[in-house]
């Protein structure tokens, strides 16, 4: 039908080549692009660079406690700290990266994270360790906490500190290292000045924690650091054993995938029927209708803005598709998408497409304004939004109770379907063609009953319509 | 002569109200015809069964020879009463698209489109969006929709409405132009000095039935009400009418009418009067178009009859039904 044609190209022309539709549509993977990079360069791990002097005053009376922190606070195993702790977050960061990309390939990306990691190393707090002298007898703790407040003139409140005041005081409790009496053993009490960042708070009271833990090894007869390597062991991640070799086992591959896929096709038909819906209360609203009704047929007019907003969703599904999987080739990752699911991808668009488009034909017929769809809308998008809300029960269980059953409950068989075969446990083929045969026949019946509430409809100016209405016009047409 | 559109018998109810009732209406081909009626009479329900939008509930229809307008949507040219454009669509493009969803041919469409709207004098409207527009000019570019693609047969719902005289006159000329090419023309409207002077047909739709269907002239004369206006140079002395076929006089602001019997000679009357009493003027009353739809739609009804009558006068619009 050449008419139909003409239709559908001035649908598609009005919807994609607005600036609304190429900013809605290309707008946010770019700013993901953007903002990926740029987020973490903000965040990048440095804290401010700090200097002070930290007090320490020791109850326990055990001398190598005062040593061992000081040693452990010194900018050399300070700095150390830092790293191997941001090596260890890395590493695993990397092993994440390892799963989803394979080696060689990550370099990029672990190259940053390196570079990230360099940058925090630099941001390392230089601090002095003061103690009593060990003739000394033991300091006044009372007074030494005062100095860490900031003046309490009421002219000076809220003013920084004292600049001679030390940054932080460092008080090892009496039974610290040697149980007491009873056999507890304490700890360590840390008092910082206010506005100390909460990084070097952190790597304070680890150092303190590890000094004591060693003090405490060594006064039981240990070797400190032969503990430590006994200590190290790494969790390795599992490996599958699958017929074509073995692959290491992800976590984010059995979740990611379906759930791109189910966005990806979510997205596409939702902006879809939504431009649908918008074009069809516009010719509405404009008085359009019947200009055109002049010239063809409800049915032909329907059909036509159908397709010609199938053409628009598959742009931005192609759109979409190609950035994906071009992203994911550019990690060398394309093994994680089957085929397959591309194609199932595709079928189960047209599905759910149509089920939708023809519910939104048959809103935007029949109201007189965008206001009156939402209370239309609403059941629709309650109904359909299902799959999303499910998804994670769906992922995590694909053969489930739930999962089987929604994937032949129309209207959200097409999208709870493409869930499970994108899944790491596929259904049978029986049950992926008996949900296509079931998508296809609900969709034969909506387009049914949305060109009878679109004949209808379209002519219809007046009272907000509800589902009364619709039904009323169903058995008129 | 073949006949345009054919109908026979239509009836169409929306739930319990009946808004067409066995109307029965033959155009033939190449003639000009008007259909008033006052709002809600069933004008625009009878041309949107013409146009096969909506569907009579029984009866028989046929539009350019054959049994429904979707066989011959192409050949229609129609102007609904419920009419818009594209907001954001260039005027040049609605109209290209239009043609071309009338199945008019892309070559030399441009052309077409542009010398269109050049005879509406906005030649240099093309590019411009449609939300652009006056209202005025929007009802210019519609017209131009409903004829572009040179139709046999072009109806146009309350083509009127809306326009200013300049504006109104431009349309009556154009439509003039489309009936002396030999196309048939049907348009329903409030304005009864536009039916008068622009058809060789009306026809009057009154409560979804067909009360009228006639020529101007005819109808006035069939609806003549006979009254004779004359205005006394004296006091007008009491005592018989001075002709027989006079039923009554009566006293009006500044003359006097003398209603007559059914059947009577206006010619003798006039010269019974002349001679009876000294006359400053005396004239027969012509009924209007006006007099009629006012007289028929308030028959058997309450309806202030003056009321409607002054405002149908002064050209008010009385909206769509």
């Amino acid at each position: 039908m050449l008419k139909v044609f003409h239709i559908a190209v001035r649908d598609f022309k009005a919807t994609v080549f607005t600036k609304a539709f190429l900013i809605g549509a290309l707008v946010p993977p770019l700013i993901m692009l953007v903002a990926i990079p740029l987020v973490t360069m903000l965040i990048k791990n440095e804290p401010p660079p700090v200097k002070g002097r930290v007090r320490v005053i020791d109850l326990s009376g055990d001398a190598s406690v005062v040593q061992r922190v000081g040693t452990a606070l010194s900018p050399e195993a300070l700095r150390e700290r830092v790293q191997t702790d941001l090596r260890e977050g890395t590493d695993k960061a990397k092993e994440q990266i390892d799963a989803m990309v394979p080696a060689g390939q990550a370099q990029q990306a672990k190259a940053m994270m390196d570079a990230q990691a360099g940058a925090a190393a630099r941001g390392v707090p230089e601090l002095v360790v003061v103690t009593d002298p060990p003739a000394n007898p033991v300091a006044d703790v009372e007074k030494e906490k005062d100095l860490l407040r900031p003046r309490s003139n009421a002219s000076d409140a809220g003013a920084e500190p004292n600049p001679d005041a030390p940054l932080a005081l460092v008080v090892v409790l009496e039974h610290a290292v040697m149980p007491g009496p009873d056999g507890t053993l304490e700890g360590f009490d840390l008092f910082v000045r206010p506005k100390v960042d909460i990084r070097v708070q952190g790597l304070l009271r680890q150092q303190v924690r590890r000094a004591i833990v060693d003090a405490r090894l060594a006064a039981a007869g240990h070797d400190p650091a032969k503990m430590a390597s006994l200590l190290r062991l790494d969790a390795p991640a599992a490996v599958e054993m699958t017929d074509s070799g073995e692959k290491k086992s992800s976590e984010l591959r059995q979740i990611l995938v379906p759930l791109a896929f189910m966005i990806l096709l979510w997205v596409s038909t939702f902006s879809g029927g939504q431009m649908l819906l918008t074009s069809t209360i516009e010719e509405k609203s404009n008085r359009i209708m019947e200009v055109l009704l002049s010239a063809v047929s409800p049915v032909q007019l329907m059909t036509g803005k159908i397709l010609g907003q199938m053409a628009a969703s598959l742009a931005i599904l192609g759109l979409y598709s190609v950035l994906g999987l071009s992203a994911i080739t550019a990690l060398n990752r394309a093994d994680l998408i089957e085929t397959r699911y591309l194609v199932y991808l595709f079928v189960f668009f047209f599905i759910a497409y149509f089920t939708i488009a023809s519910m939104m034909a048959a809103i935007g017929s029949a109201v007189n304004d965008i206001h009156e769809a939402n209370s239309l809308l609403t059941p629709v998008m309650l109904v359909v939004t299902a799959p999303m809300v499910l998804m994670m029960p769906i992922i995590f269980n694909p053969k489930g109770m739930l999962a089987t059953v929604l994937s032949f409950t129309p209207p959200v068989s097409p999208f709870v379907m493409l869930l499970r075969v994108c899944s790491s446990d596929p259904p049978p083929t029986w049950q992926v063609l008996l949900s296509m045969l079931v998508g296809v026949l609900t969709v034969i019946a909506l387009v049914r009953i949305a060109a009878k509430v679109f004949r209808v409809g379209v002519l219809m100016y007046g009272k907000a319509p509800n589902f009364a209405t619709l039904i009323r016009w169903i058995r008129m047409a | 002569m073949t006949n345009a559109i054919e109908l026979q018998g239509i009836r169409k109810t929306f739930g319990p109200k009946v808004a067409v009732d066995g109307l029965d209406l033959v155009i033939p081909a190449g003639l000009m015809v008007g259909v008033i009626g006052p709002n809600g009479a069933g004008k625009t329900t009878t041309i949107r069964m013409i146009m096969s939008i909506l569907f009579p509930d029984s009866g028989r229809l046929s539009v350019l020879g054959r049994a429904s307008a979707v066989q011959s949507k192409d050949r229609i040219g129609y102007l609904p009463e419920e009419r818009g454009l594209y907001k954001k669509m260039r005027v040049g493009a609605f109209l290209t698209y239009v043609a071309r969803l009338k199945g008019v041919d892309a070559t030399g469409l441009q052309g077409r489109v542009n010398g269109w709207l050049e005879r509406v004098g906005l030649a240099d409207c093309a590019r411009k969006k449609c939300e652009e527009l006056s209202k005025g000019m929007q009802q210019k570019v519609q017209f131009v929709g409903t004829i572009i693609h040179e139709p046999d047969l072009i109806i146009l719902d309350e083509p009127f409405s809306g326009l200013d005289p300049v504006n109104s006159r431009l349309l009556t000329s154009l439509i003039r132009e489309q009936h002396a090419a030999g196309r048939t023309v049907l348009f329903s409207t409030h304005q009864m000095s536009q039916a008068e002077a622009l058809c060789d047909r009306i026809v009057m739709i009154h409560q979804g039935r067909k009360v009228l269907d006639n020529t101007p002239e005819e109808i006035r004369s069939r609806f003549d009400p006979r009254a004779i206006a004359f205005q006394p140079a004296g006091s007008l002395a009491s005592g018989p009418p001075p002709h027989p076929d006079i039923e009554s006089l009566e006293a009006a602001p500044g003359h006097v009418r003398a209603h007559l019997r059914d059947g009577a000679s206006p010619g003798a009357v006039v010269a019974a009067i002349a001679a009876a009493i000294p006359c400053n003027r005396i004239e027969v009353v012509r009924p209007t178009l006006d007099d009629v739809f006012v007289d028929i739609v308030t028959r058997g009804e309450s309806g202030d009859r003056q009321a409607l009558l002054e405002s149908l006068r002064s050209g008010g619009d009385m909206g769509g039904d």
